[in-house]
């Protein structure tokens, strides 16, 4: 090659080349140091991912549990949940949730306190009359039905009850209960009902929760027409908020929209702990890698002081000192970043995809809803950004010390004590 | 005249570091004046403050007392990052050890300092311009341990005088290199001074260098014994 067109080359400014051969000069200290940085950011990111998706499946659980990530009720319902009020104009309310694109499912539903009887058996219940078409989709609790089968549309006096009401009444589908409920006007009522399905969920406490009839016949029971609140489940639970507001400002004055998190206030506190603890976990992990770093990066620069001594003697002013030293650190964590995609990635992925089995085909309950007995973490789009940003974060970081430590030598010093 | 203009001046200077409780004085008011274009060489047994006082001179220390003002500029009174300017701006160096960046090649070694100057475009043609003009065109793509003292050495004097600084400060420049190799460096030091102007002050107790130096300046125990102009 011509030497004039070779010296007119694009080249790297020399400080940045000067930077890489610093990263291949100590060949093993550089492996070390993006291994150590890699091994903690990976760590931390396989920590996110399950933490991630433990809060999506903590989150669906509640939703799902009855909650859903929006409730529109009568205002004061809150207060004391009565089953006797009544949404102001629920037909438009759930009209419009219905066409709403953001909405995954919104379905009606009615509740009543009843005394089921059977022979001398009782037990107290909150019988839900539901629209079968939509309540499945909404309420995970009747998706698994032990025995018999769920509702059909139109159908009356047909009922659907958990395990542990049936085991206590001694019932099994086929057979009939009476209901007796005290109606809108304070008289007591009472009906028959054929149990048409058992449903198990593995815990006394969820299957007593389940107790459930066409909505007609809760109307019939009650004496009241209308409906007592509607259930949205949205397509991402992430736009819960944004969605409320819009929700809220298309409700009736005498309605109102409630968040999961409202519903079930002790649920939105264990989600955030869980959250506390899994930043905690990432910046303790994160920090033990930091260290290594600062240790390999200080050693690169305390090896180097002559070397660096010579440079300013030659005029290398503080701020090159700094893009030499933090130019390292730029590659490094790139690197690492790549590192912490290689190890980490992989195995978010599989947690993401197979999950960890924590209970053998069973749920159980947690503040109040069911878990799944195989816990997903998450994985997508997010996990390369984070891995770039802490690896490169936590190398900058950590060469902080090293390049001020730089910026400080004396070079007359730093050549004298050679 | 352009010849006669001081480029150092040194009044008083003295220097003393501290050894734990103990002070020890390097230098004890020197007086000096070093002017452009002039070739000295800076003589004295070991210990008597020659590389202290190339410290004072390029700026890469500051006096304990006296006045010392180098290219103009009080060298007391400036912070760390003016002196850098200072060096980096007007003064060259060139060291015992060679020092050059064992990672780079000569061409990135000597293209360095331009870059650090922020000389803008045309840093390699410059460079290589520079090892040309040494006789080191065929070393530029080779790193230090690839060359010889020598050639590193002269390596290291193409670095110091890529930005044609007023002054260049040369610490033992030949103490590791053999009879020829010094004489030749000596020779490519003078050649410098007498195409571009540049002044030369080097500590040496090479024999064989002082012979070539047109000012002598014998330092003893930190202060200056005799200024000769043989």
């Amino acid at each position: 090659m011509n030497p004039i067109k070779a010296a007119r080359a694009p080249r790297l400014p020399v400080t940045l080349r000067y930077a890489l051969h610093n990263l291949v000069r100590n060949r093993r200290r550089t492996f070390l140091s993006a291994a150590g940085i890699a091994v903690g950011c990976a760590i931390a990111l396989v920590n996110i991912g399950m933490v991630k998706g433990k809060t999506d499946m903590f989150i669906r659980n509640v939703a799902e549990g009855g909650a859903g990530h929006l409730k529109i009720v009568p205002k004061g319902w809150l207060v004391d949940r009565n089953p006797m009020l009544r949404l102001e104009d629920w037909t438009e309310v759930l009209g419009n949730l219905r066409g709403d694109p953001k909405v995954a499912v919104a379905t009606p539903s009615t509740r009543i306190q009843a005394m089921l009887a059977m022979g001398t058996r009782m037990v107290g219940v909150d019988i839900t009359g539901v629209d079968p078409d939509t309540e499945p989709q909404a309420y995970r609790y009747v998706r698994t039905i032990q025995s018999g089968r769920y509702l059909a549309p139109g159908e009356s006096h047909a009922m659907v009850v958990g395990k542990s009401v049936a085991d206590r009444l001694r019932i099994g589908v086929g057979d009939r209960v009476v209901a007796t409920v005290v109606d809108g006007q304070g008289a007591m009522k009472s009906d028959l009902f054929e149990v048409v399905g058992i449903v198990s969920l593995g815990n006394r406490q969820l299957d007593e929760q389940v107790c459930q009839v066409v909505r007609a016949d809760v109307d019939a029971l009650s004496g009241l027409a209308g409906v007592g609140e509607i259930t949205v489940l949205l397509k991402d639970s992430g736009e819960t908020d944004k969605e409320d507001g819009l929700v809220r400002s298309r409700l009736p004055a005498g309605d109102e929209a409630l968040t999961w998190s409202q519903i079930s206030p002790q649920s939105e506190t264990a989600v955030r702990i869980n959250l506390a603890m899994a930043k905690f976990v990432t910046a303790f992990l994160v920090f033990v890698a930091f260290l290594g770093v600062v240790s390999a990066q200080l050693t690169a620069v305390l090896e180097r002081r002559k070397e660096l001594a010579v440079l300013t003697a030659l005029g290398m002013g503080r701020s090159s000192v700094l893009k030499l030293v933090f130019s390292e650190a730029a590659a490094l964590g790139i690197l690492s970043a790549l590192a912490t995609m290689a190890l980490g990635g992989p195995v978010t992925w599989y947690l993401a995809a197979h999950g960890i089995v924590v209970l053998d085909g069973k749920s159980v309950s947690a503040f109040g809803s069911a878990v799944d007995p195989v816990l997903h973490g998450e994985f997508g789009a997010w996990f390369f950004g984070y891995a770039v940003a802490l690896s490169c974060a936590a190398t900058l970081l950590a060469s902080a010390y090293p390049a001020w430590f730089a910026t400080s030598l004396e070079p007359a010093e730093a050549l004298r004590s050679e | 005249m352009m010849e006669n203009k001081i480029l150092v001046s040194a009044k008083g200077l003295g220097k003393t570091f501290h050894n734990g409780r103990f002070e020890v004085p390097a230098l004890r008011g020197v007086d000096l004046e070093v002017r452009q274009g002039e070739f000295t060489a800076l003589v004295g047994p070991s210990g008597s403050g020659k590389s202290t006082l190339l410290n004072l001179l390029g700026a890469l220390d500051k006096p304990t007392s006296g006045e010392l003002t180098v290219l103009g500029q009080p060298v007391a009174d400036l912070s760390r990052e003016e002196r850098a300017k200072l060096r980096l701006g007007g003064l060259g160096f060139v060291f015992q050890a060679y020092n050059l960046v064992p990672v780079l090649t000569a061409v990135e070694n000597v293209e360095f300092v331009l870059e650090l100057q922020g000389a803008g475009e045309g840093l390699r043609e410059r460079a290589l311009a520079v090892l040309d003009e040494l006789g080191l065109a065929d070393l530029a793509d080779r790193r230090p341990s690839e060359m010889s003292g020598g050639q590193q050495q002269r390596v290291a004097v193409a670095r110091a005088v890529v930005s044609l600084p007023k002054l260049v400060l040369a610490d033992e420049p030949t103490a590791n290199l053999d009879g020829p190799n010094a004489e030749s460096l000596v020779a490519l030091m003078k050649g410098l001074r007498d195409r571009h102007g540049m002044t030369f002050l080097f500590a040496t107790h090479d024999p064989r260098v002082i012979h070539h130096a047109e000012r002598v300046v014998t330092l003893t125990d930190g202060v200056i014994s005799g200024d000769t102009r043989p």
